[in-house]
């Protein structure tokens, strides 16, 4: 958590996105409110806190479907966030910092968790343990449709419509090729296509 | 593509403003925690002081001083819940101040147990031992007076025997020693020399067998009722704990944890990324919290003791922490946030619970209360 330094995932360029052509102003203000953070405002902490929490839990939510999960990985951002505001950099972007820690973090749980439930099937197979209930249905035909994703496919999606990056900065932010990030986009788009035309 | 994007953007996400109106106390904590750079420390503080000064002045000047003490208290705040109400049902907190021990109640309410400097829960939460100066005392959780104990030197570090409670241990200057638990001053006794400033642990189910640091360098296991040594293994331990079930004994060193069986055999050393400060053996016996600090920071480990993930470590919580212990079921961790003035419940899948302010529940006078016990809990 502790590790996670502003410098690894940056944007390189104005994104011809829906939020890059607002991006100077808001660039700006979001420097001025870094800077005032650092100086221990909490109220300047606190305006940043109103515009990243709900896309930060957001996201974290679609990547790991589970409410409790997603308030963690929301929870362990920003506070590391703020443990390191001495050190940020404040002509770098904060937001991608931030979205790097949730969705990074969000791929971990969602494996640990696969990993987990593999374990416990295969422990129920032998002891005769009486089986977990059943998860709550999932009523909404995106988070249905998400689900039928791997975690991987599922954080570039996220990436992509809930933080608006372009394919190269989610290869950079996921260590991957561009070509698989288009390629799971891809998948993941047609995928979710045909949920929400059912 | 833009349904699809749209649909991501706007899905309703059950949640979310509530766990922001829960989260925004801990950011906003974690900010008032951290240490700025001295450099932008210092200005604002001296003008928060001028204004502060000025303020004062101000009030005493220009309004009647009755009118200004009403207005005070006034505008104590009234509709914030005490901090804590916020723990969980089942069992007290042991917290310890500068002025004194309190017992804690789920409920929220608090109650003064005595002027201790260190004190302990009996093994069903009936009693607490407290030492002050040359005193031993036990009281009950509503701050009855049982026994004291008088020695000719400061005491310290005491610990009451598991199960029944038929024994306290404690130190009188180096000397181990052990009394009764009716406080009956004919069975107190000195079992042995030389021991360390660290608290004893006793051997669960047993009120016979007690592990003790000795100032030598070593932990070993004495027979109180005979004062012999069962076995004795070369370490400087700064914490023991006994696992609940016996079997594991689990020393804090100075930058790793060792676990020993019954016989003071090592079985495992797990080293610490830094120096090991506290320690709170998991009720399971199978890992433990263990607060470190290095590299300028204070954290909280998980530390895995047994099993196939033994060594492994996680960092549960990073801070000026002060006090662990475990929930008896396990289920969760209390740690004492000095830094931010709270305390934290760490509970199932990691969630955080900050219990606010847990200083001025106490009187601000008495300073941060330290987690020193929890007892009981379900």
């Amino acid at each position: 958590m502790t590790g996670d330094q502003p410098a690894a995932f940056v944007p390189a360029a104005p994104r011809p996105g829906l939020l890059a052509r607002a991006e100077p102003a808001s660039r700006r203000q979001e420097r001025r409110l870094v800077r005032e953070v650092q100086r221990g405002s909490s109220a300047a902490l606190e305006e940043l806190f109103r515009r990243e929490w709900p896309r930060a839990y957001r996201a974290a939510y679609l990547v790991v479907h589970d409410a409790a999960a997603a308030e963690d990985i929301a929870q362990e951002a920003f506070l590391a966030a703020v443990r390191a505001i001495d050190r940020f950099d404040r002509r770098r972007p904060f937001g991608p910092w931030m979205h790097r820690i949730v969705v990074n973090r969000a791929i971990d749980v969602t494996r640990a968790r696969s990993l987990r439930r593999e374990v416990d099937a295969a422990a129920a197979e032998t002891s005769q343990a009486p089986p977990d209930p059943p998860s709550r249905p999932l009523s909404d035909d995106v988070v249905a449709g998400l689900s039928e994703l791997s975690p991987e496919h599922r954080a570039v999606v996220v990436l992509r419509f809930v933080f608006d990056y372009t394919p190269g900065e989610i290869a950079r932010a996921l260590d991957m090729p561009r070509g698989t990030v288009n390629s799971r986009l891809r998948r993941a788009l047609d995928r979710l296509g045909e949920v929400i035309e059912r | 593509m833009t349904t699809v994007r749209d649909r991501v953007r706007e899905q309703p996400i059950p949640g979310e403003a509530e766990a922001a109106a829960r989260n925004w106390p801990l950011v906003e904590a974690a900010l008032a925690e951290r240490e700025p750079p001295a450099s932008r420390r210092r200005a604002p503080l001296r003008l928060a002081i001028v204004i502060a000064l000025l303020c004062v002045a101000l009030a005493i000047g220009l309004s009647p001083a009755g009118a200004w003490i009403g207005d005070r208290f006034d505008r104590e705040p009234q509709s914030s819940p005490p901090a804590f109400a916020a723990l969980p049902k089942g069992g007290s907190v042991l917290a310890v101040s500068r002025s004194g021990a309190y017992a804690i109640s789920p409920n929220g309410s608090t109650q003064h147990l005595g002027s201790f400097r260190q004190a302990g829960w009996s093994p069903r939460g009936k009693h607490v031992v407290g030492v002050n100066g040359r005193r031993l005392i036990a009281v009950t959780p509503t701050g009855t007076v049982k026994w004291t104990l008088a020695e000719p030197n400061r005491v310290s570090h005491p610990v009451w025997s598991t199960d029944e409670g038929f024994a306290v241990a404690y130190l009188e200057r180096s000397s181990l020693r052990v009394v009764a638990g009716n406080g009956d001053p004919v069975t107190n006794r000195r079992v042995r020399p030389r021991a360390a400033r660290v608290t004893p642990a006793w051997l669960p189910h047993s009120d016979r067998f007690l592990t003790y640091a000795t100032t030598g360098g070593a932990v070993a296991t004495v027979d109180v009722d005979t004062g012999r040594v069962l076995w004795r293994a070369p370490m400087k331990a700064r914490r023991l704990a006994w696992s609940a079930d016996g079997r594991r004994l689990v020393a804090l060193l100075s930058r790793s944890v060792a676990v020993l069986d019954r016989r003071g055999r090592v079985v495992r050393t797990v080293p610490l990324p830094g120096v090991g400060r506290e320690l709170a053996v998991h009720p399971s016996g199978t890992k433990a919290a263990v607060e470190v600090t290095g590299g300028g920071e204070l954290r909280v480990l998980d530390v895995r003791l047994d099993g196939r993930s033994a060594g492994g470590r996680r960092e549960l919580f990073q801070g000026d922490v002060d006090g662990l212990a475990w929930s008896q079921d396990g289920r969760r961790l209390l740690i004492g946030w000095r830094g931010a003035g709270q305390w934290l419940l760490l509970g199932p899948g990691n969630r955080i619970r900050p219990l606010h302010d847990v200083s001025g529940e106490l009187g601000q006078a008495g300073g941060f209360p330290r987690v020193a016990g929890w007892c009981c809990a379900g």
